[in-house]
């Protein structure tokens, strides 16, 4: 408990509360901020977009190679940040394998954008919505599902009045995660979005080149990452991975 | 309820080789000890950490080995990283016993706490130098034709490498908008951002660009344009062996240093 609490307590007694207020406003920080909050939510509604469908289908069908499927969904999970970003680099960087023929073809470049910056927030962060609902469908019962299509609902009708209201609180928890994780993600975005005031200067990149020159700055918009946490942590009262309310 | 049993298992094996991977790719810099031997005076011994400049990693790195050769009971322990960034490290109690900075305004910033031992010495200087991508494909070479480039990267401002960078642009008249500079933490993450990454240009040192190979192809920048930078070295009053951390500074300074540095393509520090 202690090894959790001291970090936290030192961090808010460095905090010059005097000049918070001036620090949080400055444009470095306000754009750090307008940044993190438009990628973090653009990567959370992506990983739902993408990620609910594969939990439906890692939970409830069975096809060759689902284990292989499953643990490449979590690996994000287990790698380190930064060597995600190498890996999205070497994918969709201008000479990657995809990144290339985007390049050529289209003139799309990832790297030095915001784009890049919701690709790489969703890339380590999607396995969080991904296990979470799995966790929550696979406790549910399959047979609601069953009668409501054996009284005519087609599969998003099904989806939308059975299931989803059964794993609501699931989903609530596995959506808050995603975006917190998609929030202070550092290590993919300083690798493959680099570091551009205001296009990909998140504000977890913000605090740690603050760090090397102005510490009041950095404990300052550290302070405020850490009130967001929070509020998200209290917004969730301890609603977490797989409880199932009825 | 269902619980296929390949999930567990899956998610288990890949937490165990991703573990592996990581334990095996982190290696520690420590020269492992053996016997003392004496060559001049007393047998040396010991262990110290010397916190330096990243743009000094080649360099030392290797007087570290030759070093070790001379003295085989001795180990060195590097803290390689941004000037600005070590210098408040040590301010702040990190246990180095030499400090050697990229600027002078660092050391000055250590000399301030009252962590310097004596009077820090100069032994190098810098200077800087464009890198672009290998062949140049956009005809870099002035800092007058990066407007060319769609992204350049710079170090931090409280890098030396970042606050020499800044006075060179200026000196040229050159403004770059905010939107297309990356910054990088120290200067080899500032130069990895070209070879690696897609960044067109960036701004390093002399003895970067002499590193890059095939990844990268080094642009000149004019004297009167350029900015150079001083590197002072100094054991610091809070090293727990003294002997060995004076040993070092004066291996930097000697011959063999000034020979390995010359080679890097460091100024001399005269």
């Amino acid at each position: 408990m202690g090894l959790l609490t001291v970090p936290l307590i030192g961090l808010l007694a460095r905090v010059s509360w005097s000049t918070l207020g001036s620090d949080l406003t400055s444009s470095v920080a306000l754009d750090a901020l307008r940044l993190s909050l438009v990628c973090s939510l653009a990567a959370t509604g992506l990983s739902v977009v993408l990620g609910l469908p594969l939990a439906w289908l890692l939970a409830r069908t069975e096809f060759r190679g689902k284990s292989l499927v499953r643990a490449i969904t979590v690996l994000p999970l287990v790698l380190p940040p930064v060597v995600g970003g190498v890996a999205l680099l070497l994918a969709f960087g201008r000479d990657g394998l995809l990144g290339r023929p985007l390049f050529d073809w289209l003139g799309i470049q990832f790297t030095f954008s915001t784009a890049g910056v919701v690709l790489a927030e969703t890339f380590v962060a999607m396995p969080f919505l991904i296990v979470t609902v799995e966790a929550a469908l696979q406790m549910t019962d399959v047979r609601f599902e069953e009668v409501a299509a054996s009284l005519g609902a087609g599969r998003w009708a099904t989806f939308r009045l059975v299931t989803a209201p059964m794993i609501w609180s699931s989903l609530i928890a596995g959506v808050a995660l995603t975006w917190a994780r998609a929030l202070g993600e550092f290590g993919a975005t300083i690798t493959f979005a680099g570091d551009i005031e205001g296009r990909t200067q998140t504000l977890p990149l913000a605090v740690y080149l603050a760090l090397e020159g102005d510490e009041r700055v950095a404990v300052a918009l550290s302070f405020l990452l850490l009130v967001i946490s929070l509020a998200v942590l209290i917004a969730l009262r301890g609603r977490w991975l797989g409880a199932v309310r009825r | 309820m269902r619980r296929p049993a390949g999930r567990s298992c899956a998610i288990a094996a890949v937490a165990v080789l991703a573990m592996m991977a990581a334990a095996c790719s982190s290696s520690s810099s420590t020269a492992t000890t053996s016997t003392t031997t004496s060559t001049t005076g007393a047998p040396l011994s010991g262990s110290i950490t010397v916190s330096a400049a990243s743009s000094l990693t080649g360099t030392f790195t290797q007087l570290a080995s030759s070093f070790h050769h001379v003295h085989p009971g001795t180990s060195i322990a590097f803290n390689f990283g941004s000037s600005g960034a070590l210098a408040t490290q040590i301010v702040s109690g990190a246990p180095a016993d030499v400090f050697a900075s990229a600027s002078p305004s660092d050391m000055a910033t250590v000399q301030a706490a009252h962590l310097v031992f004596g009077k820090p010495v100069t032994f190098a200087r810098n200077r800087l130098e464009i890198v672009v991508k290998p062949g140049n494909p956009l005809a870099i070479h002035s800092l007058a034709a990066l407007d060319k480039a769609a992204v350049v990267a710079i170090c931090v401002p409280t890098a030396p490498c970042g606050s020499t960078a800044q006075e060179a642009l200026a000196k040229a008249g050159v403004t770059l908008p905010t939107s297309k500079v990356s910054l990088g933490a120290d200067v080899d993450a500032t130069l990895a951002q070209v070879t690696t990454g897609d960044a067109d240009a960036s701004i390093v040192y002399v003895t970067n660009a002499a590193t890059v190979g095939d990844q990268g192809v080094a642009v000149p920048i004019p004297p009167a344009q350029n900015v150079s930078t001083s590197y002072p070295i100094s054991v610091l009053t809070t090293t727990t062996d003294r002997s060995l951390a004076s040993a070092w500074v004066a291996y930097v300074l000697g011959p063999v240093g000034r020979a390995a540095l010359l080679r890097a393509q460091f100024l001399p520090p005269g």
